[in-house]
């Protein structure tokens, strides 16, 4: 286990200098001048090239690398052109809520994604199954953006349920920071007027955000209990006299939670970039928003770093995917 | 439904709910007559009295205002060059000057008085300026606003070289404080229009020196502590910068120096940018904001219907066009050109397109700028003529003209004009292509004089333009004079001499002739096509009082200090 784990590191070292070298061509394939956008139209000759050789984007490309890479290593990801600040200290700012926004989405994925599909399969071909099933089909053929809008003019400008954007009441302001997380933040602070506003502005995002990730989990999940159901050793289980609920919750569910763990790394890709469209469409100031503006800028600092930390949590959890499977079928062992 | 499962929905259900009893405000509900739009060119701006007198009588919530712009740039006075700036650093920074009067004209603020030849202000060469401050101002920080702090703020706009210092400090070759109220700028050569700048939204703003050199790193002038906070003198500070929300939140200076008049004040304000049109008007109509700057002609129509909300239109000042590149085929042809502007139907496009609220040009110059004096040209809307004069530049059925176009999308509805514009050149046959391109790789081969040698970029573009301060010169300078190319890469030298000349001139009379020839060169040659100006479309609700129209480079600049909300 321990030389399989060590070969899955390695290899996922090796996907994240990938990242950065294909990140770093692509940025600097496209062309567009970060220098001159940032400086604007009447910017002199001299000025743009004063302040190309402070980022050091006079250099040539594998030179500019190079110092990246240098850098990298000291746990510098340069500075942004966008913001003038250390990408470090823009990601510490933004990580946060994009970890809350996509924390609470995978939430409501699996609490409603999981027992929804279970129910489903149970009572299969009821009027709950048949719902269920069209509203899964439904959202997952609905692009994020969409929801999200229709949310802001349902929920905000029709009921006046959930405010449009934001992570906070712009009056209100945020929390004493601890974590970062909002909500988190409040509950520790006891501050209950921004918990409660925290989780306001959170519902409307996470919700659009979750229920492509939830449809997808429901469908798998429902067809494999389904699948699951229907094998012997659950038709002997069910001849055994056992209540209908010990069958499906101790002998179905736990067999069928294999594929779900199979996509748990997928949704995760997908509610990571589920939240650029999210992030924008309402306002949310996460890394998907801040990679909009960095992307806009053409700045590569922050885009390899934004990246990178994408392909560092889809690796990461796609390891942990994987161990899982020998903790829920003990027949599976690595070596 | 098992209890478990229903357990868990229930939870989930919980969860939801009570997070979901917002507090929304209510919504305006519309009504039926519309609400005409004001002209209200002439109203003069009111600076905060020299009565320092408490108010009781302010709401203590916040002003929020809802900015439909792609972004403000930063919060360093000496580094901001977009529009959208001035209205968070116009508020926070005092100028020497600012503008104001019918017509519009530098009037002073920090300065004690507009300097003159008369009043020995103004060197007998044009090229030295003595100002006097007035005594008393003083910064956020508690320092006082002196000469020296005059000299350090210009030299550090010139010194940063981020932008700003384009628009006046870098004229200045020395800046002295010749004692403590009074400053000697000594410029590169004569310009008429100096004070005028010094009145800009753009590279004016005074720091405090105090507060420059306390947070100071690395040599870095504190330009990354300027990004989230202040160092001004302005009636209103920074209480609250939040980059990532897109938020500022401004805080009244209760001793400000220049004093407050009787009567309730904008205590704070809440400034947030980067919101789309649709989403700026949804805020406004539910209440959630206050004002909404720069939505887009298609909602401000819809919010002129709603009883709650006042929406005005202002003269604005950013001229909109269609860029040539005139240094090569077909643009490089007279004729071509001419076709094009007898080809362009503006009446109609303003009509159906913008609502009628396009402001109109003086030849090549804004109606509204000084100095836009009338000139003899104009193409009327005429395809026969367009046709005819295509064909005398070698163009016909057996050689159609054929160019590419590319929407910047600078200015709304560029796309609906430009298809507009293609199904009326149809008719004359002429193939005009419009090719969405990436904004940023199109500007980097534009302003960096590539266009010609660089790839796939088209032979025409939408733009706008945008004096960095009131002056007909200075919105031409803009445009018509770049080195080692302008924005039409275009070459006249006639046009390059006037525009040379003309600032050397700060007599009025002297400067009607030289102008009124310029425009009158810049209009014949038809280098470009003015659709017009883009008007300042501001949209408040009822509950904000006081604000009042200023000729300013923006035409809805926000003057804080007069306004005030009733609840």
């Amino acid at each position: 286990m321990l030389r399989y784990v060590a070969r899955r590191l390695v290899t996922m070292v090796l996907v994240w200098v990938g990242v950065i070298i294909l990140t770093f061509i692509i940025a600097n394939v496209v062309p567009r001048d970060p220098v001159r956008l940032r400086l604007g139209p009447r910017a002199t000759a001299d000025q743009v090239a004063a302040l190309r050789k402070e980022y050091g984007l006079d250099l040539p490309l594998p030179m500019q690398f190079i110092r990246y890479v240098e850098n990298l290593a000291q746990g510098n990801l340069g500075t942004s052109l966008w913001s003038e600040r250390p990408v470090l200290d823009d990601l510490v700012d933004y990580v946060p809520a994009t970890v809350e926004l996509s924390g609470a989405a995978l939430l409501i994925t699996l609490l409603v994604g999981v027992p929804l599909g279970v129910a489903a399969a149970a009572k299969k071909g009821s009027a709950l199954d048949r719902v269920a099933s069209a509203i899964a089909t439904f959202a997952v053929a609905s692009p994020a953006f969409w929801i999200g809008t229709v949310g802001q003019i349902v929920f905000y400008r029709a009921l006046g349920w959930f405010p449009l954007q934001g992570q906070i009441d712009q009056v209100l302001g945020p929390p004493a920071r601890i974590t970062g997380l909002f909500v988190v933040d409040s509950v520790l602070s006891g501050d209950v007027p921004r918990l409660l506003s925290s989780l306001d502005h959170l519902v409307l995002p996470a919700l659009a955000l979750s229920l492509w990730p939830a449809a997808a989990v429901f469908r798998q999940v429902r067809s494999s209990v389904l699948e699951t159901m229907s094998t012997d050793y659950v038709r002997t289980a069910k001849a055994k006299g056992l209540p209908a609920r010990a069958v499906l919750w101790g002998h179905v569910f736990r067999n069928s939670l294999l594929p779900l763990l199979s996509i748990f790394g997928f949704i995760t890709a997908a509610l990571l970039s589920g939240t650029f469209v999210i992030e924008v469409v309402f306002g949310w100031p996460g890394v998907g928003w801040y990679a909009t503006q960095e992307i806009l800028a053409s700045d590569y600092f922050g885009t390899i770093a934004i990246t990178l930390v994408i392909a560092v949590i889809v690796t990461t959890v796609n390891l942990i995917v994987d161990l899982g499977y020998s903790v829920v079928d003990p027949r599976i062992r690595y070596s | 439904m098992s209890r478990r499962l229903l357990m868990s929905l229930t939870v989930a259900a919980v969860m939801g709910l009570s997070a979901g009893c917002s507090s929304s405000a209510t919504s305006s509900q519309p009504s039926g007559s519309a609400i005409t739009p004001s002209l209200a060119p002439s109203e003069q701006s009111v600076a905060p009295s020299e009565q320092a007198t408490a108010t009781t009588a302010s709401v203590a919530r916040p002003l929020v205002v809802v900015l439909v712009a792609a972004d403000i740039g930063t919060l360093d006075p000496g580094e901001n060059w977009y529009g959208g700036g001035t209205y968070i650093l116009a508020d926070v920074y005092d100028r020497l000057f600012k503008m104001g009067g019918s017509p519009a004209a530098p009037q002073p603020l920090l300065a004690a008085e507009v300097p003159t030849t008369a009043n020995g202000g103004i060197s007998a060469d044009g090229a030295t300026y003595t100002i006097k401050l007035k005594p008393g101002a003083k910064f956020h920080d508690g320092t006082p606003v002196d000469a020296s702090a005059v000299v350090f703020s210009f030299n550090r706009i010139n010194s940063l070289k981020l932008g700003p210092e384009a628009v006046s400090a870098h004229w200045i070759t020395k800046a002295e404080a010749v004692d403590p109220l009074t400053v000697r700028f000594t410029l590169s050569q004569p310009l008429g229009d100096f004070v005028a700048a010094l009145a800009s939204g753009w590279g004016g703003y005074i720091v405090s020196p105090t507060a420059i050199k306390a947070h100071e790193v690395a040599g870095d002038s504190a330009h990354a502590w300027l990004l989230t906070h202040d160092a001004g003198s302005g009636p209103y500070e920074i209480a609250q910068a939040d980059t990532a929300a897109k938020q500022v939140t401004l805080q009244r200076v209760g001793d400000y120096w220049g004093g407050w008049s009787d009567g309730p004040h904008v205590e704070s304000a809440i400034l947030r940018w980067g919101l789309d049109s649709a989403t700026a008007r949804l805020l406004l109509e539910r209440g959630d904001a206050d004002v909404a700057i720069g939505l887009a002609p298609s909602d401000f129509s819809q919010v002129q219907k709603d009883s709650g909300i006042v929406a005005s239109s202002y003269p604005g000042l950013y001229q909109v066009n269609i860029d040539f590149n005139n240094s090569t085929a077909p643009f490089n042809d007279l004729k071509v050109r001419q076709a094009m502007q007898y080809s362009f139907d503006q009446a109609t496009i303003n009509k159906t397109i913008y609502g009628g609220l396009l402001g109109s040009m003086v030849g090549v110059i804004a109606a509204g700028y000084p100095e836009a004096y009338p000139v003899t040209t104009t193409f009327p809307f005429n395809l026969a003529t367009a046709k005819q004069l295509l064909s005398e530049a070698g163009y016909n059925a057996s050689n159609p003209l054929q160019f590419t176009v590319s929407p910047l999308h600078f200015w709304g509805e560029d796309s609906e004009v430009l298809q507009f514009w293609q199904s009326e050149l149809a008719t004359i046959g002429v193939k005009m292509t419009i090719r969405e391109t990436d904004v940023a790789t199109f500007e980097t081969a534009w302003s960096g004089c590539n266009a010609n040698t660089t790839p796939n970029i088209a032979q025409a573009f939408t733009g706008g333009v945008e004096g960095d301060y009131l002056s007909g010169w200075d919105a031409l300078w803009d445009a018509y004079y770049h080195v080692p190319c302008n924005t039409f890469y275009s070459q006249d030298a006639a046009a390059t001499a006037l525009l040379l000349k003309i600032p050397q001139l700060s007599d009025p009379s002297a400067r009607k002739p030289l102008m009124t020839q310029l425009n009158q060169i810049l209009t014949d040659d038809a280098q470009t096509i003015w659709l017009g100006t883009v008007p300042g479309l501001l949209a408040m609700r009822d509950v904000v009082q006081g604000y009042v129209y200023t000729d300013l480079n923006d035409a809805t600049y926000l003057p804080l200090s007069v306004m005030s909300l009733t609840k």
